[in-house]
């Protein structure tokens, strides 16, 4: 009894102690980067730089996902540059569980990487951002903005969805004299999600006021099939309905593909979407449904660039924007071409 | 006078898998032991009651005077009645001691469980009957019949009333059944009563207080308290068995005759003992010193009796490919490549074990397509056809007369070992490896059995026979073999077994 | 005195060509830290064993009696959108967790039941039970992480940590204890292994599984506890990640499938070989999918052997 009881004991401090000093580097904690910080001079930066050429960097990418052409481009995209520079990459994808998310951020920590990419939805993970942080590693927030980065790149959502609105509203206006009739794919899973959905339904309601919204549907967050089953389902449920206006392209060209398979594809059935996928942009070349999708500023040079700058010692203690494109039929070679 | 334990009045019950037991008038009273002789199924319908196969249709049944209106085997043990079977079963995952303590009914109000002192009453139960085993030891390595005796001492601690023992005595050695003996003397001495339905029931005679009669489902007879008249009475019994109009008749045209075609596919006698196939089994460890080996020829019968059941039961897990070291198999001095029990039947090599019908019938299937499926490769065209063939094979009755088939599924005992039988026979095996299957049954399948497994003989395959009986068994085996500790003691001709007594054999062993 | 330091050499020899696919990912990582400058004693280590040790040890005492419980992932994650839920309502954290444990008592009774007295395959019971706890919690919060604005996550938290700790150890504990001193224990670990010769015997099966899986769930209350307190939220993705991690963990640690075999000491040894062999692929720079195929590979392997066996 007395053994155990030692054991007991010793278990007990051994994880304590070590819980402990933890604990103190996380008492060390910093805030979102100091504004003041900003102020660094351009000198300072151009050592720091020499010292990023000649250090071993390695980046990691924390992904909610890694199924979604979105993501995977950029991780694609991110794992060529970063190999470009020498840099070693690592990524993973979190499955939208914060748990998951936290021992990823930990183990990218372990394993000494400089720089973290998040793409996390919301602040469960802030914590251990901020102890990662604490150890020196620096955080890139994308996608989201919460207390924790050391830069954080993001989009206005509302904005974009606005943007998709809008593309869809000048089709309607143009194509079908205002008489769209309107499914809107949002989804309630995702606050980012959900506000790219209310922009679109109201830019449609402002620019095309004659159009009718049939229905906002709730696809899911990056449900695969999930643009499949129900552009199926509402092609059934309304006969007259011309056009679909999406939260994003992965749904957007599993609607092309029913429409098609339903044989409605027509210069008066429109898709319209956001993310600027191959597909999605194959599609308008090709004079598919899909008409328009709203396409990021090139964000893997964007994240590279931050990376760069921030690894080099620069702050950014304000979210910084992407920018946005509107691809059309009328500027589509700009973005693509069948080769 | 004793107070009863056990009493039915006038009891019917149905459902069992053999037919029904009617109007059965029982009384069995504190430290009697009864035991039950039957022409037929009667013993296992009887001993179905005590499994809770069966419903109570009819008639009473009381237990210490108290009424079972329903039947569960859970009732059966509230009662402190309880059933042992032929294959006794304990868990691997506990000791001995833990194995002995808590297959047992528990109010589970008590949560603490005090190891050490189940260690120690476990030691004093063993001591308190005479048994030595280590109670903290693994029960891996505890033969059928040690398990047997555990469940016995395990049972009357748990307060039994009485214990119903089916068909235990046929995987016991000479030595086992002088234990076994002894230990129900001693635990009828403390008061518990014994209900013994066997296929041997010679063994327990000198135990036996009451013997019972049994014929088509009824009590014929009693017969109480004495050794010559209980012999008697169950020797008369076996050898009536043959005028039962039930029971198989033996030399008659009725379904269960000798299948006519069947005499005829035997092999020619004439070839010579150099152009027989030959297996030669060698590399079984049956102890850490040496390797047994077994040599078997075309149409040869070879009887294997271990004075060690352990040791048989040893054997059988080897040849069966359910050990970790395997035997390697040579026929006619050509290795066969066979890692698993898939690779013998391709081989041609079939195994038939412990009471004859466990693993060897699907019962979602036909009699017909269970007799088929082994043969299904050999009679199937390209592309999987077999009904043309199949239609052929029953059409001329080549192993038996089509009533049978007509029965569709094999429900009964009988209904299950004649399927195997001929599944076999049409599978025609050139070697088939048969495990107390005629130590398990009755007299009358027994018979049966051994008249089919000659024609096999006949017809080319080689049969091991791993038994415990010797009835029937010496009678067919072209050679006998008695295994102790790992080698060959005794070997016996077909001549020296026909001249030799049983009982000379038994003490062999 | 050579016999016995030689016997006990065999043993460790012995018990570490049982765990050898546990020796080689323990040498795996070690190396692999060393050659790298990794520190492999960081808290972040002892904080993912803990969590995974804790869920293994409630999944263990399930499959000890022979259930294969798939809903224990979904189980936590709606634990922890319930803990959130009440919490926002303003419950202190004593009465959140005793109706958390009330709720998670009330699921392991019904698997207990549904296994025990309606004799429902655990993998399809559980199944369904997976199914409808997602999609309930989902519709119930849209899928979205619900945050403890009010309160910030616990993680790193100097006295957190060691009252995690100290819960950790309180659960091995108790799990050794019920495995080892109760008869609760032993008759999971008998029917794992042969079901109807338990009830054979007199036992009430039904009864001996709901206890069982109540207790399990004590431990997946534990888990969404610690879950919610370091992240500071609640979502139905909560710890979903951890179900193919888990079994695998269990699956390395030798514990059997229906056979009744297993012990606490290969569930830790399982689970630190599981967060160590996480750690590896993911430093290693290869996507977490192959961390997914190899635990599936772990578990259709385990689950061979066993039934092999």
């Amino acid at each position: 009894m007395r053994k155990k009881l030692v054991s007991l004991l010793m278990g007990t401090f051994m994880v304590g102690t070590l819980l402990m000093g933890c604990a103190n580097g996380q008492e060390a904690s910093p805030a979102p980067a100091a504004p003041e910080a900003a102020a660094e001079t351009a000198g300072e930066a151009e050592d720091a730089k020499e010292d990023l050429a000649a250090s071993d960097i390695k980046i990691g990418f924390l992904a909610p996902t890694l199924q979604n052409e979105f993501f995977i481009t950029i991780d694609n995209g991110l794992k060529e540059e970063c190999t470009a520079r020498g840099w070693e990459y690592i990524a993973v994808s979190f499955e939208n569980d914060s748990a998951t998310a936290v021992s990823s951020i930990e183990n990218m920590v372990t394993g000494q990487c400089d720089l973290i990419i998040a793409m996390v939805s919301d602040s469960s993970c802030d914590a251990a951002l901020a102890a990662a942080q604490a150890e020196g590693v620096k955080i890139m927030e994308c996608g989201v903005q919460t207390e924790v980065y050391d830069v954080c790149l993001n989009t206005d959502q509302y904005g974009i969805g606005k943007e998709i609105g809008a593309m869809a509203s000048d089709w309607i206006n143009t194509q079908l004299e205002g008489a769209g009739k309107v499914v809107v794919y949002t989804t309630y899973q995702n606050e980012d999600m959900q506000k790219r959905g209310q922009g679109i339904q109201d830019m449609i309601a402002e620019l095309a006021p004659d159009a009718e919204i049939l229905e906002v549907v709730d696809i899911g967050k990056d449900v695969v099939g999930a643009g499949t089953a129900t552009t199926e389902n509402m092609l059934q449920k309304y006969p007259d309905l011309n056009t679909i206006v999406s939260y994003g392209d992965a749904a957007a060209v599993e609607s092309m593909e029913a429409v098609k398979a339903a044989g409605l594809s027509s210069d008066d059935f429109g898709i319209f979407a956001c993310d600027g996928t191959l597909q999605a942009f194959e599609g308008i070349a090709n004079n598919d449904v899909m008409r328009g999708t709203v396409v990021f500023a090139a964000i893997v040079p964007a994240m590279i660039e931050y990376c760069e700058r921030v690894l080099q010692g620069e702050k950014f203690p304000d979210m910084i924007s992407f920018g946005t494109t509107q691809v059309t039929s009328a500027n589509i070679s700009e973005f693509y071409t069948a080769d | 006078m004793r107070k009863e334990i056990l009493q039915f009045k006038n009891l019917s019950i149905g459902g069992a898998s053999y037919g029904k037991i009617e109007q059965a008038d029982l009384f069995i009273r504190r430290g009697e032991c009864h035991a039950v002789a039957a022409r037929d199924y009667s013993g296992q319908m009887l001993a179905e009651l005590f499994q809770g196969k069966t419903q109570i249709i009819k008639g009473t049944v009381l237990v210490e005077e108290r009424q079972i209106l329903q039947n569960s085997r859970d009732i059966w043990g509230r009662h402190k009645v309880f059933y042992i079977g032929a294959v006794t079963t304990f868990l691997h995952s506990l000791n001995l001691a833990e194995n002995l303590f808590l297959l047992r009914r528990n109010s589970l109000k008590k949560v603490r469980l005090n190891q050490k002192a189940i260690y120690h009453q476990a030691e004093q139960m063993l001591l308190k009957y005479g048994f030595q085993y280590d109670v903290k030891a693994s029960v891996d390595t505890l033969g059928n019949v040690d398990r047997l005796y555990l469940s016995m001492i395990r049972m009357a601690q748990q307060g039994a009333r009485l214990i119903v023992l089916n068909n235990v005595s046929y995987n016991c050695s000479a030595a086992d059944r002088v234990k076994l003996k002894a230990l129900i003397e001693r635990l009828k001495s403390e008061g518990i009563a014994f209900l013994i339905i066997d296929n041997h029931l010679d063994v327990f005679y000198e135990q036996i207080d009451c013997l019972i009669l049994m014929d088509k489902g009824y009590i014929i007879k009693k017969v109480y308290g004495n050794i010559n008249l209980c012999r008697e009475s169950d020797e008369l019994l076996k050898r009536t068995i043959g005028n039962d109009s039930m029971a198989y008749e033996k030399n008659s045209e009725e379904k269960f005759t000798v299948p006519y075609n069947y005499n005829q596919l035997t092999v020619d006698n004439q070839i010579s003992d150099n152009e027989k196939n030959s297996w030669h089994f060698t590399k079984i460890s049956l102890n850490q010193d040496q390797d047994f080996h077994i040599d078997l020829t075309e149409g040869n019968i070879i009887f294997v009796a271990n004075s060690n059941v352990a040791e048989q039961e040893r054997l059988w897990s080897i040849l069966s490919y359910a050990e970790d070291s395997k035997p390697v198999i040579i026929k006619n001095d050509k290795i066969l490549a066979c890692r698993n029990v898939n690779d013998l039947i391709r081989s041609k090599i079939a195994l038939w074990g412990t009471k004859g019908e466990s693993g060897h019938i699907l019962y979602n299937l036909t009699i017909e397509d269970n007799i088929l499926l082994p043969s299904l490769k050999k009679i199937s065209s390209f592309g999987g056809f077999y009904q043309d063939k199949a239609k052929y094979i029953w059409g001329e009755e080549l192993l038996f007369q089509n009533d049978f088939l007509e029965k569709k599924e094999a429900r009964s005992q009988e209904d299950i070992l004649q399927t195997i039988m001929y599944k076999w026979q049409l599978f025609h095996p050139g070697v088939l490896i048969i495990y107390n299957l005629l130590s398990s049954v009755d007299a009358r399948m027994r018979g049966w059995l051994s008249e089919q497994l000659q024609l096999m003989a006949k017809r080319g395959t080689a049969i091991l026979l791993l038994e415990n009986t010797l009835e029937d068994t010496i009678s067919i085996a072209d050679t006998m073999w008695i295994v102790r500790d790992g080698k060959v003691s005794v070997s016996f001709t077909k001549e020296e077994l026909i001249t030799k007594r049983n009982r000379d054999i038994m003490e062999l062993l | 005195m050579v016999k016995e330091t030689r016997s006990k050499l065999l043993k460790v020899i012995r018990q570490l060509m049982h765990n050898k696919i546990n020796v080689i990912i323990f040498i795996i990582f070690f190396l692999y830290c060393i050659i790298n400058g990794y520190s492999f004693y960081t808290l972040s280590f002892f904080r993912q064993f803990m969590l995974i040790t804790i869920i293994a040890a409630g999944v263990f005492i399930q499959m000890l009696c022979g259930d294969f419980d798939l809903s224990f992932a979904a189980q936590i994650a709606a634990s922890t959108v319930l803990i959130v839920l009440l919490k926002r309502q303003g419950f202190p954290i004593g009465v959140v967790l005793i109706l958390i444990l009330a709720a998670n008592g009330v699921i392991g009774v019904l698997k207990g039941f549904l296994i025990g007295a309606l004799r429902m395959p655990s993998i399809i019971m559980t199944l369904a039970l997976q199914i409808i706890f997602s999609k309930f919690f989902e519709g119930l919060t849209n899928g979205n992480s619900i945050m403890l604005y009010e309160q910030k996550a616990l993680y790193g938290n100097m006295y957190f940590g060691l009252f995690s700790a100290a819960l950790f150890i309180l659960l091995l504990l108790v799990c050794r204890f019920f495995l080892h001193q109760t008869y609760y224990g032993k008759y999971g670990r008998m029917i794992g292994e042969n079901i109807e010769l338990v009830e054979k015997s007199g036992l009430n099966t039904t009864a001996i599984l709901i206890v069982i899986h109540m207790l399990a769930s004590v431990y997946f209350t534990a888990a969404a506890f610690l879950m919610v307190s370091w992240t500071g939220s609640g979502s139905i993705n909560m710890g979903t990640s951890y179900l193919f991690k888990v079994l695998a963990a269990l699956f390395l640690g030798g514990v059997g499938y229906r056979n009744g075999k297993g012990e606490l000491s290969g569930v830790i040894i399982g689970s630190a070989s599981m967060v160590m062999l996480v750690f590896l692929i993911l430093n290693s720079g290869q996507s977490l999918f192959y961390e997914t195929i190899i635990e599936g590979l772990i578990i259709l392997w385990s689950v061979t052997i066993c039934l092999k066996k």
